[in-house]
């Protein structure tokens, strides 16, 4: 429990070098790179004195040591700045838009999960059969397919020809929540007892989760299957089938629970990548998220937005691959730390 | 016959034809695959069997044209990403100290990074290109191959042959090739082939976002981009051929990828 | 397998609630790419942001809809000085916002106070041709020129120059998103990048003209998806769809039934750019002979699907009166042949030139467009093209530069008024901005010379010998002039195709 303690404390410590480091590379590649914001905002319209003012007026007429040193004085002091096109404050847009990527990265993840496990340990049961073979075949071939054509032609097929679902956005706006709690909305319109917007919500997420846990899908069937093979060759699991337990029992218990670090770490890290934004997917659905965020400020070369969606990814990154490390010692307290 | 083996030769095969098609492609082609004409969006036919695009181009050109960019932007992607993770892996892994600390952290970073994320970036700043793309899609790589190397590097670092080479001056590129090399190709080559398939999907999913590999070149990602808008127009043969093209050449990677990976364990 | 389970258990519950209440029938839903930035007058410069204010608030000028003359609004009357320097505006009584305020010209001048203090985006259009203003007297605003100017009242119909009410701070820009309304409508409901909820504002003076009862505009983040919610009834109305959705809702029987095409002229041109700075584009011979080899008709019926573009021979659209059309119209590959030949390329000695386009700025026909301008220019067997394209920030940090030798722009008019289409081209103090670092002091007076004049008749003689400079020097080749469309669902009443901006207050089912 000592070593976890250290470990955690020395994870923490180079995680914020970590973000400083990263932090400090974007904020240099945006000012060195070609694309102003300016320019951008102006359409290249504004006469050049115009362009000259407005660059003074968000301090990007400075230095850039001076910059700098401004925006990391602003971090100390919990501030990411304003956007450059909105004039809004990044923290909050930043917060506005990340319950809407939480909620669609959970509800991918637990459906790829669900579907990934079971199909991986059942292949692994029977490897080498035809079901194995065929199992395997669809998982690398919903991986082989590009994800935003799976969202269009999902879309096409049960939003507008079957007309099951609908195709874009969150939530229908005039159901939309009045209070805010969580952000995600499923979670909220259930504690407000709004089933109908609770119908809604859950109506608009099915397609954009399916469409992301269809790739998520058939990366942990692979290596869900992977350590089971593993594990299943093991001696326990021959002493434990000798000793007459149910095969069911040796399977999704003993067998699994062995299995489980690997595939776990490899969830949380998935996670945790779709928390940076499913770019594609968010924008074949209009879903309001991180990625579509950033992707759309760095169209506007909008500088405080990157660099405060970095530092927010960041930050986010590094306190779920902790919390994974820790779970993982606390299930297999043998693991050892450096 | 073995299933296991099956899924090889499949994913043997279709590479093979991939390569194939990417050498001879060019000279099986009756048309120019960028030569624009004012026969848009023709039906599959004896004369263009795979139809034309919006521009009247031939798509059965441009398929088998598009397989050498595509073949070529994925396997520059991975080459920088190995050659940039060996590079750094080994410094890392034989400086070690302060310099391997910083080196990890870095790649750490990047890891935790989604790669489309990091592509659409140093795309959106370097511009587009053939060398750009592939350069912004192997950053990605880079973290992986930098861990297999290091990792290597660090295991056999003190080992006693190893400072036996110093004695006999082994020329420094010997011991590295024979003694980090050699032991990380298995290892090394499955997760190659699937880093192949996943530079394809993220070369195609950059397209669609209109950073990709810029027009005329015969591309199968920016070629799926263009031809899907025309779903709802049923000119099915605009994005159903490089569609197939990309899940083919994917599936193909994937399957002896996850195959030699497999051996391994 | 398990997820076949999974969907069998999600289904029943989705179809027992079909039902879902959403939109309700009196509300006309728009759907959008086009996302509002910042809903601040002094700030804003983009069109969403604009066309929310402008159905919301009202400026001392506007316009009628369909018209494009500016005619009062807030104002009764405006008196001008005879030397065109001096304009007194005569603020009608009892105007409101619906907060109470009332609308005086002290609101103007504390409004105008904030644009020419913060310097935003659009605050040039004012600052630049504005040398004092004062509220006179409750009801009286003047304000003086810095030279005589004839578009003026179009820059004052114009958002920048709308009064705002009093929640708009003195010393920064308006971060919120809801404010006291004075237009037709006001904000109900607004999530960025999501959705606006507009619903009637009852204070408004004109309350009986306002037909709309509730506004839903939602943003989506690509055209696809538009079509699709429009065929699916998600939205009842867009104008952002691609120039092929647009045909099928045209030409499609089962597409006609439900929906109607709205189509009328707008005053957006597109045109390419010569960086008459940079070789070998410095030689105007080889400027003329691209202008002679390319072929409108063509570019639109390959890249735009044969809809929504006019072919264009002036820097000036059709629809404004002042155009003179001084290109050539047929393509000549003889005469371009031979003017490169003077600047010594043949065959045997090709010019060799990269041309650019913004990625996805346009649209993705402007994709196939560079294409089909390669293969006119290459028909010469002369000319080697090059296609080159990025992404938009750097296209205009690359453009600002002088890095770009000859590209693809668009333009949309700040005002409506031939010298929006002159000044900022043509005029030695604008051309760097533009990209073409065009000088020429001989047109500078005369550009200087008809934004001054009242006339209209002299004004349209000026223009005219402007013009002639155009074809002459051929700094920019003019394409087209877009025509825009609205699609929208029969259902829709009050769709009108405004050539100055949307009037959502007019909608209604």
């Amino acid at each position: 429990m000592k070593g976890l303690l250290k470990y955690i404390g020395y994870r923490l410590l180079s995680s914020v070098v970590m973000v400083f480091i990263m932090v400090t590379l974007v904020f240099f590649l945006l000012r060195v790179l070609p694309g102003d914001p300016v320019q951008a905002l102006t359409g290249g319209k504004a006469p050049p004195e115009v362009v000259r003012q407005l660059k003074e007026q968000l301090g990007l007429n400075l230095p850039i040591y001076k910059q700098y040193f401004r925006f990391f004085s602003d971090i100390f002091h919990g501030n990411l700045g304003n956007s450059i096109v909105t004039g809004e404050s990044v923290k909050s847009e930043l917060l506005e838009r990340f319950p809407a990527t939480l909620e669609l990265a959970l509800v991918s993840v637990i459906l790829a999960a669900g579907g990934g496990i079971i199909l991986g340990i059942e292949s692994a049961k029977r490897e080498g059969t035809l079901f194995d073979f065929i199992a395997k075949l669809v998982a690398l071939s919903f991986y082989a397919i590009p994800i935003f054509f799976v969202g269009i032609v999902m879309q096409y097929i049960f939003g507008v020809k079957l007309g099951w679902f609908p195709i874009s956005g969150r939530i229908d706006p005039l159901n939309e929540p009045d209070k805010v709690i969580s952000g995600l909305y499923l979670l909220d319109t259930l504690l407000t007892r709004n089933f109908e917007g609770f119908v809604d919500a859950l109506k608009h997420i099915v397609l954009p989760a399916f469409s992301l846990a269809l790739v998520l899908f058939s990366v942990i069937y692979r290596i869900t299957r992977g350590n089971m093979i593993l594990q299943l060759k093991k001696e326990y699991v021959k002493a434990a089938r000798a000793r007459g337990l149910k095969e069911r029992k040796v399977v999704y218990y003993h067998a699994f629970k062995n299995a489980f670090i690997p595939i776990f770490t490899l969830i949380g890290l998935q996670f945790a990548s779709l928390l940076g934004g499913a770019i594609l997917t968010e924008n074949v659905f209009s879903w309001p998220g991180l990625g579509s965020y950033l992707i759309d400020r760095i169209g506007y070369r909008d500088f405080p937005a990157i660099q405060g969606a970095i530092l927010f990814y960041a930050v986010i990154v590094v306190f779920i691959s902790i919390g994974i490390d820790i779970i993982c010692a606390l299930i297999n307290p043998k693991i050892k730390y450096e | 016959m073995n299933l296991k083996k099956i899924q090889l030769y499949i994913g043997i095969f279709i590479v093979a034809m991939l390569f194939f098609i990417a050498v001879f492609g060019p000279l099986l082609t009756p048309y120019d695959p960028i030569a624009i004409s004012n026969a848009t969006f023709s039906s599959p036919s004896l004369s263009h069997i795979f139809g034309t695009d919006a521009l009247g181009r031939d798509i059965f050109s441009r398929v088998l044209y598009g397989a050498r960019i595509s073949l070529l932007v994925s396997l520059l992607a991975v080459f920088i990403g190995v050659a940039l993770g060996t590079f750094l892996g080994l410094i890392a892994g034989f400086f070690g100290g302060k310099i391997d600390k910083f080196i990890v952290l870095l790649m750490d970073a990047m890891y935790a990074f989604p790669g489309l994320l990091l592509a659409i970036t140093f795309t959106a700043f370097l511009g587009q290109g053939i060398r750009n793309v592939a350069f912004a899609i192997a950053i990605a790589f880079v973290p992986t191959y930098f861990r297999l190397v290091r990792n290597q590097v660090l295991s056999i670092k003190n080992e006693p042959f190893v400072e036996a080479t110093k004695v006999f001056k082994v020329p420094l590129w010997k011991t590295v090739f024979i003694y980090v090399f050699l032991p990380v190709v298995p290892t090394l080559a499955g997760i190659l082939a699937l880093s192949i398939g996943d530079a394809i999907l993220t070369e195609a999913g950059l397209s669609y976002l209109g950073l990709g590999v810029p027009p005329p070149t015969p591309d199968w990602g920016a070629d799926l981009s263009t031809g899907q808008h025309y779903i709802l127009q049923d000119y099915w043969w605009c994005f159903l051929f490089p569609g197939i093209a990309i899940f083919l050449a994917v599936l193909g990677f994937a399957l002896i990828g996850d195959y030699l990976s497999e051996e391994k364990l | 397998m398990v997820k076949k389970r999974l969907f069998a258990l999600a289904l029943p519950m989705f179809l027992l609630s079909s039902a879902v209440a959403g939109t309700k029938k009196d509300t006309v839903t728009i759907g959008t790419l086009d996302k509002w930035k910042v809903l601040d007058p002094a700030k804003a410069y983009d069109v969403m942001s604009c066309n929310l204010m402008q159905n919301t608030l009202v400026g001392l000028y506007g316009y009628k809809p369909g018209s494009t003359v500016p005619e009062p609004a807030l104002a009764s009357s405006v008196d001008i000085s005879k030397d065109g320097k001096t304009y007194v505006f005569h603020l009608k009584k009892g105007m409101i916002f619906t907060n109470g305020d009332e609308i005086t010209a002290d609101t103007v001048k504390k409004a105008w106070d904030r644009v020419f203090k913060l310097k935003g985006d659009p605050a040039f259009l004012l600052t630049g041709v504005v040398e004092s203003y004062k509220a006179k007297d409750k009801y009286v605003f003047e304000v003086k020129l810095k030279y005589p100017f004839a578009p003026f009242l179009s820059v004052v119909a114009f958002t920048v120059a709308y009064p705002v009410p009093s929640v708009f701070p003195e010393n920064s820009f308006f971060k919120g998103d809801k404010y006291p309304a004075s237009g037709p409508l006001m904000i109900k409901k607004i999530k960025r990048d999501r959705y606006v909820y507009l619903t009637k504002n009852p204070k408004y003076f004109d309350y009986k003209n306002v037909e709309t009862k509730k506004v839903l505009i939602r943003q989506y983040q690509n055209a696809q998806t538009i079509r699709l919610a429009l065929e699916k009834g998600d939205i009842d109305m867009s104008s952002s769809l691609t120039t092929l959705d647009i045909r099928d809702f045209m030409t499609n029987p089962k597409l006609k039934e439900k929906f109607r095409v709205y189509v009328s002229p707008s005053f957006v041109i597109s045109y390419i750019v010569f960086n008459v700075k940079k070789k070998p584009f410095n030689n105007p011979k080889i400027r003329k002979a691209i202008a002679y080899l390319v072929n409108r008709g063509e570019i639109k019926k390959f890249a735009y699907n044969d809809i929504l573009r006019e072919d264009l021979y002036s820097m000036i659209p059709k629809n404004m009166w002042g155009y003179k059309p001084v290109f050539n119209k047929k393509p000549d590959v003889q005469k371009a042949v031979k003017l490169l030949a003077e600047a010594g390329f043949t065959k045997e000695h090709p010019l060799k030139i990269n041309y650019w386009y913004p990625a996805g700025h346009y649209g993705t026909d402007v994709e196939k467009e560079a294409q089909i301008i390669k293969s006119q220019l290459e028909k010469t067997g002369v000319i080697k093209v090059t296609v080159k394209t990025t992404e938009w920030p750097t296209y205009l940090d690359y453009m600002t530069k002088g890095v770009l030798g000859m590209f693809r722009l668009g333009w949309a008019p700040d005002y409506i008024d031939p010298d929006n289409y002159v000044y900022p081209f043509l005029h030695s103090k604008a051309d760097a901005s533009l990209g073409s670092f065009y000088k020429n002091p001989e047109l500078d007076k005369l550009i200087e010379k008809a934004r001054s004049e009242s006339d209209k008749k002299k004004r349209e003689e000026l223009y005219a010998k402007i013009q002639e400079y155009l074809w002459k020097d051929a700094p920019y080749i003019p394409l087209h002039q877009t025509e825009s469309a609205i699609v929208a669902d029969k259902k829709v009443k009050g769709v009108t195709n405004d050539p100055v901006y949307p009037r959502y207050y007019l909608l209604h089912k």
